[in-house]
This record gives structure tokens, C-alpha cells and sequence, in this order.
């Protein structure tokens, strides 16, 4: 880094030219127009990013009696799925998705697994080597309404049902599938749905999803999409109407999505009513209390009973099943109507669970329908799974808990709060704004934890939030731009999964809305995108093209550098220059020019020494020796001079007059760009006086293609010092090069060692004071 | 082929189960290598999440540390991630293997930094550094070096199939 600081004293001050940029070499143009690269708008998807005329969206409604089996943990199911096709096309056959199969052993997961020998590990991870789990769907049949076989293909976790013949625009075609599968011991097998099972006192729990064969996605993006499913990518549905009765033991309490119809049959009458006053409650109410649960824990079921629940316009649907629930619910109030939300969780759960889970879920529906679009759904549920977070509409699966003996770390805590407003919150996306999963994982990953980072902030002040503010992301995006994949990848292609599709779009949205539109205009179009795309099935281009036509801001150099990029923020303070303008008063501007002289004169080191060992010199000692020279004074004001400042001030409006007088400072910043990623410019220049100044420069300063501007900018105070991003809101990976004067930041070790040796390490206290 | 010995350990397959975690973690460590030529020692501080390392820790064997948990953090810790990191941070010039010491730990929200020294030999134009931390946990995990010294700053990936980095003096 140069730092130049010295006093330029200028000419004449019309002459100062306020040019902001000059321009130094071309570099790649990082403020191209997306249009290029952005799908070409259709009647479907229209250039503004929202729905077009000809947009449609096919549906798939389900009816289906499920029977779950306690005691070998195998759940049948029988189906009717009615697919509607909305789209312009006659469709000769239909896919739907086989999630289980990828629990096959021959499945592509379990094949495309790369695995390596490691360092000796635990017996039970040796054990799992030899594990063995039948997994995957057993299809018994697909059938037409009227029990005609129909001909179908697996193709590993996809399905082709051949139609008997062309389904045509606008007609529906129902038919039949019956299906078992046995389920997953999630902490041997692990995946998304499954059950836990309590070995001292032999009961499970069921958290179960992805249980049935579904219909895929056919629309004018990807036709059908049916990428196979690998692990990673989660779900691309379309929405429809489901019916299910679910037969489970007769002690067992089940949540699911959509509205439980034959209550009256199911629960007791004292269970009736105490939802009935849950329903009018804004503080959680017990269905089934802690003892009540607790009792049906060491019982055995009688018999079955069947639940029936209705759920409208959803994506898909899931249960949880246990005699072991606690099951608590209040009601949320939100837009023009009531919101039940509830809670399923074994007593493993508490305190933490009958504490917060249903505060939380109604915080979330609340706070998410303010950003994005009202809930509209009728439920809102949080089951307890042991360590897990996983969504499905209306209703989440959620880890989060206590010690044994009760008691739980801050972490805990907030890793349960946090995951229980993540998974609720997916709710909005992708279960209401349903993008596509399967091949965006950024587009509900991303968006969503963007909105927790909101929620959790209104949750408590300061709360612990993982991701979200700029500053957040720098250890991640620090590291060697080579190898880091963009935002714009494919689900199942992305390395490092937690930071490329959660934290870094939620940083990136959280940047656009702090920093580069402001909350108003970001959460404007945010909110439109929100309304454009409910219940439809959005992709990226729309996303980026509504937040530029709602917002009105040129954004493309934003999705380029965040999204289609892999580059870092790295803005440097290289160089400061100060200049101040001459008054042109020869009485002001010769007594200047006088001081700076004799200080310089008098400043070398010869001059004391010789003042102290010469105590004569000749010219001193013999006055004969002095001449007009020896009395002449450059500096003084001459009559022409006078005469010259007059035809100044003259010629000077009133107003230049004044400002010359305020005795203005520039400073000339030189700053590049040095990790590639354009953002705004924000500095904060602190005066003399020890007064501060923020200044915010668009990041369109670089829109040349410079990779080093320069900029001057004018105060009548004198800085003191400039910092840039001192709000630390673009997620600037290098500190060091952003003072000026430059600044020589401890490292970490050095600052613990500091603290150490003065004996307030902070982790010290804690302990002591409790 | 590798003889599987259970009595002397028991290998495994680093195969992590499905990711059905929709609220996804960062698999990541960040490790900071200064390097202080003047003192002859290298100064070393690694961010790891908290839960990871504990989670990690407990599955080689060791009790519920509860890191950062004031009086509830097991007495044994410090010396537990001493030994782990100790495992899993390779230090090498020529043949002689660097020893680690552990200085301390802190808990910063949800991660656990650990600060660690380590005398170099004087003679030695290059040093190995390996970090293979949380490997054995997460097929995905990364673990990233910056590295510091009076010629300036380097930036290194280590991912499983390639854990080591070398860095010239």
C-alpha cells in the first residue's frame, strides 16, 4: 500500500475539475447485461420475471388409505392419484418418483458413494459396514380405476407409467398403485423420514415423508422432471388435493398435514375441548398432556384406529405417528385468518419443547407472512426427531434436545429455536413459492434461511444467528476462489452444500436488502416475487428478473458476481492524496509559502548543531558584508501582488467567494478491487475534530471494468482517518487493507494470548461466575 | 488389500449417512497458521463448530465434554482436543514430525477456536502441514488454511482426498 500525504497547494480554484473516475485497464465486464445468459422470455415466463399469459401448471390430487404396522415397522399404502393436465400438450405417459428406492443397495446413491479407509473409528460404525436394511419401495401393482394392470417401468427411484392413451390438454386421468416398504431406523440409516426408536421402553416414533410414490413436475421448463434423485436435490411436486386415512395403533397420536376431519371419532371428548380452547388461546394449550402421554407410554394398543386427514392445494404430505406425543397447540392469527399451530414431541423433548416449540412456529408463520405472502394454510406443526430438520407442507420434523436429565446448553436452545423457524418457514418456501428443488437447491435453501436470519432477529434482540449478516460468510469466502462452485449450481453437484446454497444466498440477499437497494425497496420486491410466484413453480431467471422490475435497479452485476460467480469481496484503500485550494490572498498564501520554507530550512540537522558550534558567522560579524539581498524578502506582499488579488476577487461570483473562504480539504482515494466481486464503496472518514462521515457509493463506480478507480471527495475538516465497509455489511474477506492509515490487526492467537496474560479471558469468567 | 484388524482398531468406511438434514451445516474448519520467524515458531488457531467437534470426539470414545459449558464442561476437554488435534493436524519437515501444544481454547457462539503452538526447525526450507480434522465425520468436510508469514499471505483447501499442503520458506 502507498499512502501519499502531503499538501498540494493548487493553482487556481475554477480549475479544479471534480472528474470522480479515471480510467486504468480493461478487465473482464463484470456489469455485462444478464439477458444473455437468462432463459429467453416466453408467454410462460415473461421478461419482468412474473407468470405469463400462457403459464399452467398441472395437478395431482391423491386419495390414499395407509396402514402403518407397529411391530415390524412397514407402512402399506394404497393410492389413487388424479393427474390434470393443464398443459398445452397431449402427454403419452407419466412419471412419478420412487424416494425410497434410494434406500436399494444398487441404488445410484449407494453406487456413485465414494468412500474411503479411514483411521480407526468406533465399533458401532464398524458394525454398520455389515448392516443390513431391506430398503426401498415394493410396488404390487399400478392399476387403471376399473383394475386393469398398467404397464410400468422403474427406472431406479423414477417410475413411467405408460397411458392407455394420450392424456390431452385439459383432460385428468385417475389411477391406482399399491405399495409397502419397510421403514428406516433413521439413526442407523439415517434419512429425511423414518422412526427412533426407544429401546428401554420398546416404543417408536414415526416421522414419515417421501412414503409414497408422487407425480413428478411436467411443465415448459424442464418438460417432465425426473433427475434422478441422488440425495441432496430435495423435491420438485406439483400441488394437489389429498384425502388420507391413516390406520395406526389405537394409542398412538398423529399429526400430519391438512385438517384431522373425524376428530369426533379420534379423540376423546376432553381432547375435543381442549382444542376447541386452544383455537381461541395466543399461549399454547395441552391436547394431550405430558402424564397423559406418559401413561400411554407403558400401555399397549387395543386395536387400530383410522385418521383421516384433508389437506387442499399442497405439494405433498407427511405424518408423524407415536404413543408417545405430547401434543400442545394455540392459535395465529394471520392477514383475515386463524392459523392452528401446533406441536408433537415425546417427553425426551422438555423442557425445551412444551417451552418454545409452538411459540415458535407461530412467530415464524407471522413474522415470514409479513416479507413474503400471507399463510393461508389452515396448520402449522413441529414435530420432536432426535437430531434432524427436515419440511414438508404444514408440517416439519425438528431435532433439538435436552440432556437426559433436562437440562441443555445455549446451543441447544438456539439450535432448536433456529431449526424449528428454518423448517416451519419452508413452509413459504418451497412448499407455497415452490421452486425447484431438485435442481435449485439455493432457491428454498437460500431464500428461507435469508428470512430465519429476519425471524430470529425478531425472536430476541441479538440473537444468535448463524447465517445471514455479511460478516458471516468472509471465513467461507476468503478461502481460494479456484475451487469454489457458484450459487448457480446443480442441487446435486454442490460441494460444500451448508455454505454455497444456504449461507451464501442468504448473505447475498441480505446484502441487496442492507446494503445495495435499502430495506423499502428490497422488501418491496421481495415481497412481489413472493405474490408472483405463490403456489407456481418459480426458477432463478424469475427471481432475479422481478427484484429488478418491482425494484427499478439495474441488478445484473449483482446475480453475476453472487450468483453465476465465485469470486470474493476485497476493496483496498491503496493511496489518499490531500489537496487544499489556494485562497490566492498573497497576505495568506506568501506567509504559507514563508512557514513551509523555514520549515524546512530549519529543519535539517545541520541547523542546531551549526546554530550551537558557529557562534559567529562572517555576514554577522561584519555588517559591511550585507547587500539588498541580505534584506530582500520574497515573501512579502508587493503592491502587484495586491493589485493581481483584486482582479481575482473581482472576477470571483459571490459565491465562489465564499466557498474560498471556508478553506475546503480534498482527498484524492485511490481503491481497487481486489477480489473480483464489485460492491458498493462505503467509507467512513473521521476528522480532526473527531467528528465521522459516512459516505455510500454504488457499486456501479466500477462499472468500467476498472479494477482501480480513483475518486476525490471535499470537506472542510480534516480527516483524520477513512475505514472502509466499517458496518462490516459487504462481506469484505481482507480487513487489513481497508484503513488508512494503514492499520496492523492482531491476529487471533496474538489477541487470546494478550488477553490471556492479562487474565480476562472472557471463557474464564463465565466459569467463574457460575 | 488392507487387513481389517479389530483388536488393533477398527478401520471404516468414511461413509456418512444420507443427508437428510434440510437445515445443512457448514462442514467447515478454518485453520490460521502464523508464521513468526523471529521466534522460531509457528502460532496456530483452528475454528471448528462446537457440536462437530464434541459429536466427533464422543464417537472416539471420549465422555460429553459440554465445550464452553462453564461448569458443566467436562474437566478432561483440554486435554481431549489436545490429543484429537494432536491426531489430525500434521505438521512435518523432512521426517521429524512437529510437536503440537495446545495454549487454550475459547467458545465463540456456535464454534470452538483452539490455539496452538509449535517450534520449527531452523535448517528446513519447507514445512508439511496436514489437516485432516472432522474428516472421519463428514464426506464433505473442508478444512481451510491461511497461511501467514513475512512474505505475505496463502490461501489452501483440504479435502479428504488431498489433506496435506506444503509451503516453501
Amino acid at each position: 500500500m502507498h499512502l501519499t500525504h502531503a499538501i498540494f497547494r493548487l493553482g487556481i480554484l475554477p480549475m479544479i475539475v471534480l472528474c470522480g473516475l479515471t480510467l486504468q485497464a480493461q478487465a473482464p465486464d463484470k456489469f455485462r447485461q444478464l439477458e444473455e445468459i437468462l432463459p429467453t422470455p416466453t408467454a410462460y415466463r415473461t421478461a419482468s420475471g412474473a407468470p405469463g399469459n400462457a403459464y399452467y401448471q398441472n395437478r395431482a390430487d391423491y386419495a390414499m388409505d395407509l396402514q402403518l404396522d407397529d411391530e415390524k415397522q412397514i407402512l402399506r399404502g394404497e393410492e389413487t392419484i388424479t393427474y390434470h393436465n393443464s398443459s398445452p400438450d397431449a402427454l403419452t405417459y407419466l412419471w412419478l418418483q420412487l424416494d425410497q428406492n434410494i434406500f436399494e443397495k444398487k441404488s445410484d446413491r449407494a453406487l456413485t458413494q465414494t468412500g474411503r479407509l479411514e483411521d480407526r473409528m468406533s465399533l458401532d460404525q464398524f458394525q454398520d459396514l455389515f448392516m443390513e436394511y431391506d430398503g426401498g419401495f415394493k410396488l404390487e401393482w399400478v392399476k387403471d380405476t376399473k383394475g386393469k394392470d398398467l404397464k410400468y417401468t422403474v427406472v431406479k427411484t423414477m417410475m413411467r407409467v405408460d397411458l392407455p392413451q394420450p392424456l390431452l390438454s385439459g383432460g385428468n386421468f385417475s389411477f391406482k398403485v399399491k405399495w409397502w416398504y419397510n421403514i428406516n431406523d433413521r439413526d442407523k440409516v439415517g434419512g429425511r423420514s423414518g422412526y427412533e426408536v426407544f429401546k428401554e421402553e420398546g416404543n417408536y416414533l414415526y416421522t414419515m415423508a417421501q412414503f409414497f410414490p408422487r407425480m413428478c413436475v411436467y411443465n415448459d421448463v424442464t418438460g417432465w422432471q425426473h433427475k434422478q434423485f441422488l440425495g441432496a436435490g430435495e423435491f420438485t411436486l406439483p400441488f394437489g388435493n389429498y384425502k388420507v386415512n391413516l390406520t395406526v395403533p389405537d394409542d398412538h397420536i398423529v399429526g400430519a398435514t391438512g385438517v384431522l376431519v373425524n376428530a369426533d371419532k379420534i379423540l376423546s371428548p376432553a381432547q375435543r375441548s381442549r382444542l376447541e380452547q386452544a383455537r381461541k388461546s395466543d399461549r399454547p394449550v395441552m391436547i394431550v398432556t405430558p402424564e397423559e402421554a406418559k401413561k400411554a407410554e407403558q400401555g399397549k394398543p387395543k386395536g387400530n384406529k383410522t385418521w383421516t386427514f384433508q389437506a387442499d392445494n399442497v405439494r405433498d404430505f407427511a405424518f408423524a405417528s407415536s404413543r408417545k406425543f405430547i401434543w400442545d397447540a394455540m392459535n395465529q392469527r394471520v392477514g383475515n385468518h386463524d392459523v392452528l399451530c401446533m406441536s408433537f414431541y415425546p417427553k425426551e423433548g422438555n423442557p425445551l419443547w412444551e417451552q418454545y416449540s409452538t411459540r415458535v412456529v407461530a412467530h415464524t408463520i407471522k413474522t415470514y407472512s409479513k416479507f413474503t405472502v400471507d399463510y393461508s394454510y389452515p396448520v402449522a406443526i413441529s414435530v420432536h426427531s432426535k437430531d434432524i430438520g427436515m419440511e414438508y407442507p404444514m408440517i416439519c420434523f425438528n431435532g433439538g434436545r435436552p440432556e437426559p436429565d433436562g437440562t441443555y446448553s445455549d446451543r441447544t436452545k438456539y439450535g432448536m429455536i433456529s431449526v424449528i423457524i428454518h423448517e416451519v418457514g419452508h413452509n413459504f418456501f418451497p412448499m407455497i413459492i415452490n421452486s425447484d428443488e431438485r435442481q435449485w437447491t439455493w432457491m428454498d435453501e437460500g431464500l428461507n434461511t435469508f428470512v430465519q436470519y429476519l425471524a430470529e432477529q425478531e425472536w430476541d434482540r441479538n440473537y444468535p444467528s448463524r447465517r445471514g449478516p455479511a460478516y458471516k460468510i468472509v471465513d467461507y469466502m476468503k478461502g481460494d476462489k479456484a475451487t469454489m462452485s457458484p450459487i448457480m449450481t446443480n442441487s446435486e453437484s454442490i460441494r460444500q452444500f451448508g455454505n454455497n446454497a444456504y449461507g451464501k444466498p442468504a448473505t447475498a440477499l441480505n446484502i441487496l436488502r442492507e446494503t445495495v437497494l435499502g430495506r423499502e425497496l428490497f422488501d418491496y420486491a421481495f415481497k412481489e416475487y413472493c405474490r408472483r410466484w405463490a403456489f407456481k413453480h418459480p426458477n432463478p431467471a424469475d427471481l432475479f428478473r422481478t427484484m429488478e422490475d418491482a425494484s427499478g435497479v439495474d441488478l445484473d452485476w449483482f446475480w453475476r458476481g453472487w450468483f453465476y460467480g465465485a469470486n470474493r469481496v476485497d476493496i483496498s484503500i491503496d493511496k489518499v492524496r490531500w489537496f487544499q485550494p489556494s485562497s490566492m490572498d498573497p497576505e495568506k498564501e506568501k506567509a504559507i509559502a514563508k512557514e513551509k520554507m523555514l520549515n524546512q530550512r530549519d529543519s535539517h540537522i545541520g541547523v542546531p548543531r551549526n546554530n550551537t558550534e558557529i557562534p559567529q558567522t562572517v555576514v554577522e560579524a561584519d555588517p559591511g558584508m550585507n547587500d539588498f539581498y541580505n534584506r530582500y524578502d520574497p515573501f512579502a506582499v508587493t503592491p502587484a501582488d495586491k493589485t493581481v488579488y483584486e482582479m481575482f476577487k473581482a472576477s470571483l461570483s459571490p459565491e465562489a467567494a465564499k466557498e474560498l473562504d471556508k478553506g475546503w480539504n480534498f482527498y484524492e482515494l485511490t481503491l481497487s478491487d481486489l477480489g473480483g466481486l464489485p460492491m458498493p464503496v462505503i467509507l467512513e472518514f473521521t476528522f480532526t475534530d473527531g467528528s465521522k462521515q459516512v459516505e455510500r457509493i454504488p457499486a456501479e463506480i466500477w462499472r468500467y471494468g476498472d479494477s482501480t478507480v480513483t475518486k476525490i471527495f471535499k470537506f472542510e475538516k480534516q480527516v483524520l482517518s477513512i475505514a472502509l465497509d466499517p458496518f462490516l455489511e459487504t462481506a469484505d474477506v481482507d480487513f487489513a487493507n481497508n484503513h488508512w492509515p494503514a492499520k496492523v490487526e492482531p491476529t487471533r492467537f496474538q489477541l487470546y494470548q494478550d488477553r490471556n496474560e492479562r487474565g480476562d479471558n472472557p471463557m474464564r469468567q463465565n466459569q467463574n461466575n457460575r | 488389500m488392507v487387513r481389517f484388524g479389530l483388536l488393533i482398531g477398527f478401520w471404516m468406511l468414511a461413509w456418512p449417512l444420507q443427508a437428510g438434514d434440510s437445515m445443512h451445516d457448514f462442514h467447515v474448519c478454518i485453520m490460521e497458521i502464523d508464521h513468526r520467524p523471529s521466534e522460531n515458531k509457528l502460532e496456530i488457531s483452528v475454528k471448528i463448530f462446537t457440536d462437530d467437534l464434541e459429536n466427533t470426539l464422543e464417537a472416539l470414545g471420549a465422555p460429553r465434554l459440554n465445550i464452553g459449558g462453564g461448569k458443566i464442561e467436562h474437566p478432561s476437554t483440554d486435554s481431549l482436543i489436545g490429543l484429537y488435534l494432536q491426531h489430525r493436524i500434521g505438521l512435518e519437515q523432512g521426517t521429524k514430525r512437529l510437536p503440537l501444544t495446545l495454549v487454550g481454547k475459547e467458545v465463540e457462539l456456535d464454534a470452538t477456536w483452539c490455539y496452538l503452538t509449535s517450534d520449527l526447525n531452523l535448517d528446513a526450507k519447507n514445512l508439511k502441514i496436514e489437516n485432516r480434522v472432522l474428516f472421519e465425520r463428514f464426506e464433505d468436510q473442508l478444512n481451510i488454511l491461511y497461511f501467514r508469514s513475512p512474505n505475505g499471505k496463502q490461501s489452501f483447501r483440504m479435502v479428504a482426498s488431498s489433506p496435506s499442503i506444503m509451503v516453501d520458506f
